[in-house]
């Protein structure tokens, strides 16, 4: 194999993996040709081990031919551990800077974009309504996967987890006994339904799929970081079309800002809290 | 231009080791320096604090996408995996890898597959075998692997382990590891 600048040129995984992709795109319309490649490497390899195939090739195979493999490769995509209340401080901050101004307005749509396994969505639910403003809001929490809707909608979490979540909360500016807004029953922790009254779940493509509509908040925490650049661009530009006059827009603490003008575009509400307005 | 990499990784006893190995780095060194240390999810900045390399060139936790810099100094931020392509730094939310997020496993593994020869793995002092796959695989993609003699550490299991890992592996002593980086071109 003949090097380039001390690389060797494209391995056969790399061939295969860019076939599986396209290979996808073309026969269910899911297009991950854009995703952040390390990451997306690491799962693939995760999905050829479970589907125990014997090459990526091997897994094409299977995933052409079978839906609900390709299923099961949706939801290996779509793995992401999260905590209620994780980065405690984005949501004080949230509290803090932006309750206030949201409380001016008779009615929220709230958009939470990539919202996994649900714990983003009951965390801001419970925030809302300690701060008096859950019954005028309509949150609308989407993901790619339909597997991981159905979780999200179930409303359970581990019992054991949710316990550990208690300290999140209070950092995160909970004033009430964070398991009053759960049953617990078993091992499980189960989410008061009342919160989530004023929540639709549906499943929603951020690569493929258009704006559905216009939102004063919308969250996407540690989604667009399994994008390369020029989707997280793209993705950007769909928010921008989705946001309200003025709107906010929260991000992951660790994520970068893309396009280039987002700072003409967005103020942060203060330094570090990844929480901004549209300054138009 | 790809700039090489040396991944460090260390959980228990470690931090002091990297400490004096940031202090001994040349300012003119030819390589990206890439650190995981095992830390809670709500880790604060006193770890980038404490490690602040003495030349005064910061220790950042890099944000998703930023780009490897040649005599950039690395640490992966607490609640993600640092993952990394030939030219940038990428994060990752899924489940902790041997009990840590950020995983030394998973930022080997990248190195390994992105950076092939070009990679160099540092395994020191922890307590558990987190560390030791990835330095396989830095190993069978043509990369170096320096290992911090077991006798020589805190929690002597994650040297160990990835001794057992990859037979051909450098032991040294954690004095001589600057010593073993200065051959990196």
């Amino acid at each position: 194999m003949t090097e380039t600048d001390g690389f060797p040129k494209a391995t056969i995984e790399e061939i295969e993996r860019d076939l599986l992709l396209e290979g996808i795109v073309r026969r269910y319309g899911y297009d991950f040709r854009q995703y952040a490649e390390a990451s997306l490497e690491r799962r693939i390899e995760r999905a050829v081990e479970s589907e125990d195939a014997p090459s990526i090739s091997a897994l094409q195979d299977v995933i052409l031919r079978d839906p609900m493999a390709m299923q099961r490769f949706i939801a290996t995509l779509s793995i992401h551990v999260t905590s209620m209340f994780r980065d405690p401080e984005f949501y004080a901050s949230f509290r803090k800077q932006i309750v206030p101004l949201l409380n001016t307005y008779p009615f929220l749509r709230i958009w939470i974009a990539g919202c996994a396994t649900g714990e983003e969505v009951y965390s801001l639910a419970i925030l809302l309504e300690e701060t008096g403003l859950l019954a005028r809001s309509r949150i609308y929490a989407t993901d790619i996967s339909d597997e991981i809707i159905q979780y999200a909608k179930d409303g359970v979490i581990p019992l054991e987890k949710m316990q550990d979540y208690t300290r999140n909360y209070q950092l995160a500016g909970g004033t009430a006994e964070f398991s009053s807004y759960y049953t617990a029953s078993h091992d499980k922790a189960m989410i008061n339904r009342k919160l989530l009254e004023n929540v639709t779940f549906s499943t929603h493509n951020l690569v493929t799929d258009s704006s559905f509509g216009e939102f004063h908040v919308i969250f996407c925490r540690n989604v667009m970081i399994y994008f390369n650049q020029h989707l997280q661009e793209r993705v950007m530009h769909l928010f921008r079309d989705s946001l309200s006059s003025l709107g906010f827009l929260g991000l992951g603490s660790k994520e970068s800002i893309f396009p280039m003008n987002f700072r003409d575009e967005y103020k942060e509400m203060a330094e570090g809290t990844r929480l901004f307005r549209a300054r138009t | 231009m790809t700039v090489p990499v040396v991944c460090i990784g260390g959980s228990t006893g470690s931090v002091d080791i990297l400490k004096s190995i940031l202090s001994e780095l040349e300012p003119t060194r030819p390589f990206a320096t890439i650190m995981v240390v095992h830390r809670g999810e709500q880790s604060s900045s006193m770890l980038t604090e404490k490690l602040r390399a003495n030349d005064k060139r910061p220790v950042v936790e890099p944000c998703d996408k930023d780009k490897i810099e040649c005599g950039g100094l690395y640490l992966a931020p607490p609640g993600y995996h640092l993952l990394i392509s030939r030219h940038a730094f990428s994060l990752s939310t899924e489940g902790a890898d041997k009990y840590s997020r950020p995983s030394i496993n998973v930022l080997f593994e990248s190195a390994a597959k992105a950076f092939g020869p070009k990679a160099t793995a540092i395994v020191l002092s922890g307590q558990n075998d987190d560390g030791a796959k990835g330095a396989a695989k830095i190993h069978a993609c043509g990369g170096t692997v320096i290992i911090q003699d077991p006798e020589t550490a805190i929690a002597p299991s994650m040297p160990e382990q990835a001794k057992l890992r990859v037979a051909v592996a450098t032991i040294v002593s954690p004095a001589n590891i600057p010593l073993a980086l200065r051959q990196i071109s």
